[in-house]
């Protein structure tokens, strides 16, 4: 291995995320212009921009549910192009702006994704999981449509821990929520990040939340990504 | 004496009934009138063409040409499937899939259990009929088909970011849509003898056939029309996914598009 490769892996294994020059274009509009960052380990990482300045794209390329046109990224290191995309997903997991619950009880939502990726969870499993997000045991036997939309987003989030994800990433978390459920969500997010040592990359276009959760703030703009500050 | 039978005067006169229809709708302002005349106008002169046509066709009677009418018909069909359809890269492709797989295998069945002579004077209507349902159940399957991807796109995608496949997070709508599609073909079963004699019985009995032999034909068609339909259907609807979804479980740009 050349002297260049070396010190570019090690920079690759130093952080969480890597995303270098990444490009995305609808037709012929440019949607994110050579974006280029880094996400540490177990930090909250704040994208911040206004609406229509790429950032629900590019939380969805860091995943692959969209497809960039240029540009690399990497997850411990290694790059996202060359796993099987719904291995990648599993590792880096998608909590949306409205939580979609699926059909049945929140026993079934939860036990959905592992299902495919022949992961085995007992009932003690899914009551571990439902606590992380401040749910009791009793919410496991509810119908999930008949639960209120805080609680979906709480059950949506559980329902991406089932899958033991390295990264997650939220799309406006608290978009729909009223106050009360939006602080439930924050003080959610900044425990798991404590208890679980999980990396999140998060869009928001609230200011004031931005600098409620993150340890650092990239700001976005017409696909470009203006300036990336400390927080903490 | 009184002549029966629907000559040329008798269809003028006919058509003359449909234009006070038409001229009834335009005065009430129902803005339809242009597009019924039109249709009136396209189905007087397409089905005397189709007529003039299968008289060649049955008198030379060779395989190629039958082969080829039906051929052309299927194309049509998906053509029209197609267009009911918003506009979405591949749904061409897919719609002419289901139709030409479902007509196809119905019509080689009921020529290989000889219910009929393989013969253009047989096949041809016999396959019209087929052809014609299937473009319906096609076009409904794959109108529902959008409809549901876009009303349940946040379901979907929450499922493709817990590594679920594809075909897996739409199967449930590819099975409502297909449900739909049927739903028509299912009322005309249950309606069958009760609400109505379809064309095929009531055109047995009217041309002097007995009604016990006119009903069995009805039953074959009307079966065979079902199966083509529901064929048809799922194998358009299963293969429109491909192309709403990209190899990499993702929605495909053109799909998005298309919605916009």
């Amino acid at each position: 291995m050349g002297l260049e490769q070396r010190v570019k892996s090690s920079n690759l294994l130093k952080y969480k995320i890597v995303v270098s020059n990444l490009v995305k274009k609808f037709g012929n509009k440019v949607i994110l212009r050579n974006i280029s960052f880094n996400v540490r380990d177990a930090e909250i990482f704040v994208i911040n921009g206004p609406s229509g300045s790429g950032k629900s794209t590019l939380l969805r390329c860091l995943n692959r549910l969209i497809e960039p046109d240029g540009g690399e990224i990497y997850l411990d290191g290694v790059n996202v192009f060359d796993l099987d995309p719904l291995e990648l997903r599993r590792r880096i997991g998608l909590v949306s702006q409205i939580p979609a619950m699926f059909d049945g009880t929140v026993q079934d939502n939860l036990l959905y994704g592992p299902m495919f990726h022949n992961i085995r969870l007992t009932r003690d499993d899914l009551i571990n999981i439902l606590e992380l997000v401040g749910l009791d045991e009793n919410f496991l036997d509810r119908k999930a449509i008949d639960l209120s939309v805080g609680e979906q987003q709480r059950v949506a989030i559980a329902r991406a821990l089932t899958l033991k994800p390295k990264v997650l990433l939220m799309d406006e978390p608290t978009s729909h929520l009223d106050p009360e459920n939006t602080r439930i969500i924050e003080k959610l997010i900044l425990s798991l990040r404590d208890k679980l040592k999980m990396t999140f990359i998060i869009v928001s276009h609230d200011v004031e939340q931005s600098k409620r959760l993150a340890d650092r703030i990239a700001f976005l703009e017409n696909g470009e990504i203006k300036s990336v500050k400390e927080n903490r | 004496m009184i002549y029966y039978g629907v000559m040329v005067d008798k269809l003028l006169f006919e058509m003359l009934l449909v234009g006070v229809i038409l001229f009834y709708l335009s005065l009430k302002n129902f803005e339809i009138e242009k597009e019924l005349g039109i249709a009136s106008i396209r189905a007087f002169i397409q089905i005397f063409a189709i007529a003039l046509l299968l008289g060649v066709i049955i008198s030379i009677n060779h395989p190629l040409y039958t082969i080829s009418v039906l051929g052309g018909m299927m194309l049509f069909a998906a053509h029209i499937a197609r267009k009911r359809v918003p506009s979405t890269a591949g749904f061409y492709k897919a719609s002419v899939f289901g139709v030409s797989l479902g007509s196809t295998i119905v019509i080689i069945y009921a020529a290989f259990l000889n219910i009929f002579p393989i013969d253009a004077r047989y096949i041809i209507p016999f396959g019209s009929m087929v052809i014609a349902n299937a473009m319906n159940s096609t076009a409904l399957g794959l109108n529902r088909l959008i409809a549901e991807v876009k009303a349940h796109r946040n379901s979907i995608e929450s499922k493709l970011s817990l590594g679920v496949p594809s075909n897996i997070a739409v199967k449930p709508h590819v099975i409502d849509s297909v449900k739909a599609s049927l739903i028509p073909a299912i009322s005309t079963l249950e309606a069958l003898g009760l609400v109505w004699i379809p064309g095929t019985m009531s055109g047995m009995i009217l041309g002097g056939a007995d009604p016990i032999w006119a009903a069995q034909y009805q039953l074959f068609v009307s079966f065979s029309i079902f199966t083509a339909n529901t064929i048809a259907s799922i194998a358009a609807t299963y293969l429109a996914t491909r192309y709403i979804f990209t190899k990499y479980h993702q929605f495909s740009e053109e799909f998005l598009r298309s919605l916009i």
